[in-house]
């Protein structure tokens, strides 16, 4: 049964599109994590090849442990491949840098500094004057609707504005790509739909190219213009499909017929991924 | 004050005025003899003449003389404590290489008491003050780096991605985000190590100066005068507890200001 799944899936094979160069490329990537204690080494990912073009906004789901988040580690440099090459406009990543923008699950804003200092963090390290930037900190806490906040700490905030606060301070340095590892993942199921929402109109204004994360099937298709399903552990890509739906969405779009039918055959070949995931891990 | 509070506050008054009740009650009825415990109202009287003088005893009025050697002492070592727990604990905290040649032997001569160091200090510092000094800032070195290490090892990953995705170099990542982020943890260490420092600073000037809260502390059990033995120990711990909250008061301003 799943095997029919899988073999009925259209992978479409990017490694072979090379007359574009793609901004963002994953080449042959292998990645193991050695377990600490020493043993068998743990194959996250397994020969994936993956483009991904300028101003796409692609969405990766999977069960977990498929190595999504590892991707986008390898992205945004915090990890290096075991094999293979991660580039970036056709340079190989050699480390974090500002270009790409992250934004983590729990938002890991600086307990210490209030909402403004969050935001002003990245350009103050950029050793940009502060005049250059105070103006622009005040217009992004503006857009995600924070400036009334802007003095309190991150301590004094709720879920919900604490990503916002994340997703400000990763824009302030106008990063070409931005990386979401699950961001809303925590939130309640209507503050989720809202910061979808403000996520879509910022991406839809400033057309940057966002690799985001996500375990659940409707986000992906409601926020992305491309839908990748990666397999159980190691991972591979199952499915590459484009989210052709109208733009701008909003909430609306979740009753379209062909986003229902869409969802539906993403969310069955999932359900499989993570079925094969859990009997894994249940097998030892 | 919210009722809460009050509520709360009479709750933790309550033993230690039942302690006081019947401390009085035994002394006021003659239970114990009045060297082995004086009552209540007698060390307080201690206390009034130590603080602000009017009688004939040798301590009369001279608490500030004392106080005044003792807070010497204490911000001294404490000071040297400081000095060199928190730059040691930052810099094996980070690098793990270097910690690697020294923290072992900081975690072995930390199985050797304090206390232990009484005799070698005397031959090394003499009785006084830098006996003292040494004491306290032995004392109070342990606790401030140890937590200072702790905090800057295990400052949280996620925070140190961030600082770097946001376009911190390694170096002012120290300062823009491992720093800040330990503080807490170095703050509670110092908070020890000043609690330490009191302590210390009493066994140091019971090895016979002249001056200092310690040194009247054992010159009263000489002289017998339990009440200001009683009168001594509160002061004493008063002065902790001050102490304490002024650094934790001070602290937090910081903590609260921006990390330039």
């Amino acid at each position: 049964m799943t095997g029919a799944i899988i073999a009925n899936a259209p992978v479409t094979d990017l490694t072979r599109s090379n007359e574009r160069s793609a901004k963002i490329s994953f080449r042959d990537i292998t990645k193991e994590f050695v377990p600490h204690a020493g043993g068998v080494p743990m194959k996250a990912i397994d020969g994936l090849s993956l483009d991904i073009e300028e101003k796409d906004f692609v969405c990766l789901i999977g069960p977990s442990g498929c190595g999504k988040s590892t991707l986008l580690n390898l992205l945004a440099g915090f990890e290096a491949a075991t094999s293979g090459t991660v580039t970036l406009d056709g340079r190989p990543i050699t480390g974090p840098g500002p270009d790409r923008g992250v934004v983590f699950q729990e938002g890991a804003l600086f307990p210490w500094l209030s909402v403004l200092d969050n935001v002003c963090f990245g350009p103050r390290r950029l050793g940009l004057s502060r005049d250059s930037y105070l103006q622009e900190a005040q217009a992004i806490l503006e857009q995600v609707g924070l400036s009334a906040f802007a003095h309190h700490l991150p301590s004094e905030l709720s879920g919900g504005m604490r990503q916002r606060v994340a997703i400000a301070r990763a824009l302030i340095n106008r990063p070409p790509v931005l990386l979401m590892d699950e961001p809303f993942a925590a939130l309640d199921p209507q503050t989720r739909v809202l910061m979808q929402e403000m996520l879509l109109q910022i991406w839809e204004r400033d057309n940057r190219t966002l690799l985001f994360i996500t375990h659940d099937v409707e986000e992906a298709l409601f926020l992305g213009s491309r839908v990748i399903v990666m397999s159980s552990r190691p991972g591979r890509v199952l499915r590459d499909v484009r989210a052709e739906l109208p733009r701008p969405r909003d909430y609306s779009v979740r009753a379209h017929p062909g986003f229902v039918k869409v969802k539906a055959e993403l969310f069955a070949v999932v359900r499989e991924q993570t079925i094969v995931a859990a009997a894994e891990g249940n097998g030892g | 004050m919210s009722p809460d509070r009050l509520a709360a506050l009479g709750k933790a008054i309550l033993l230690p005025a039942a302690i006081v009740a019947i401390w009085a009650f035994a002394t006021d009825k003659g239970f114990v003899l009045a060297y082995v415990l004086p009552s209540p109202e007698t060390v307080l009287a201690t206390l009034k003449d130590f603080f602000f003088g009017g009688s004939e005893q040798s301590y009369s009025g001279t608490f500030l003389t004392h106080f005044q050697q003792s807070l010497y002492r204490v911000a001294g070592g404490f000071a040297c404590g400081t000095i060199l727990g928190v730059p040691l604990g930052v810099v094996l905290g980070y690098n793990r290489k270097i910690g690697a040649f020294i923290e072992p032997t900081i975690e072995l001569s930390r199985a050797i008491p304090g206390i232990c160091w009484l005799p070698l200090a005397l031959v090394w510092f003499g009785i006084g003050t830098g006996t003292s000094i040494f004491l306290i800032a032995l004392g109070s070195f342990y606790s401030i780096f140890l937590s200072t290490l702790g905090g800057v090892r295990y400052v949280n990953p996620i925070l140190l991605r961030a600082g770097r995705s946001l376009g911190a170099t390694e170096s002012s990542l120290l300062y823009t985000v491992i720093l800040p982020a330990a503080f807490p943890s170095i703050l509670s260490g110092l908070r020890l190590g000043l609690s330490y420092s009191w302590i210390y600073m009493v066994l140091g000037e019971f090895t016979g100066v002249n001056y200092g809260l310690g040194a009247l502390l054992l010159q009263s059990r000489d002289t017998m005068d339990t009440s200001l033995i009683i009168g001594l120990m509160g002061v004493i711990g008063a002065l902790g507890v001050i102490s304490d909250r002024l650094m934790l008061l001070f602290m937090t301003k910081i903590l609260r200001m921006d990390v330039k």
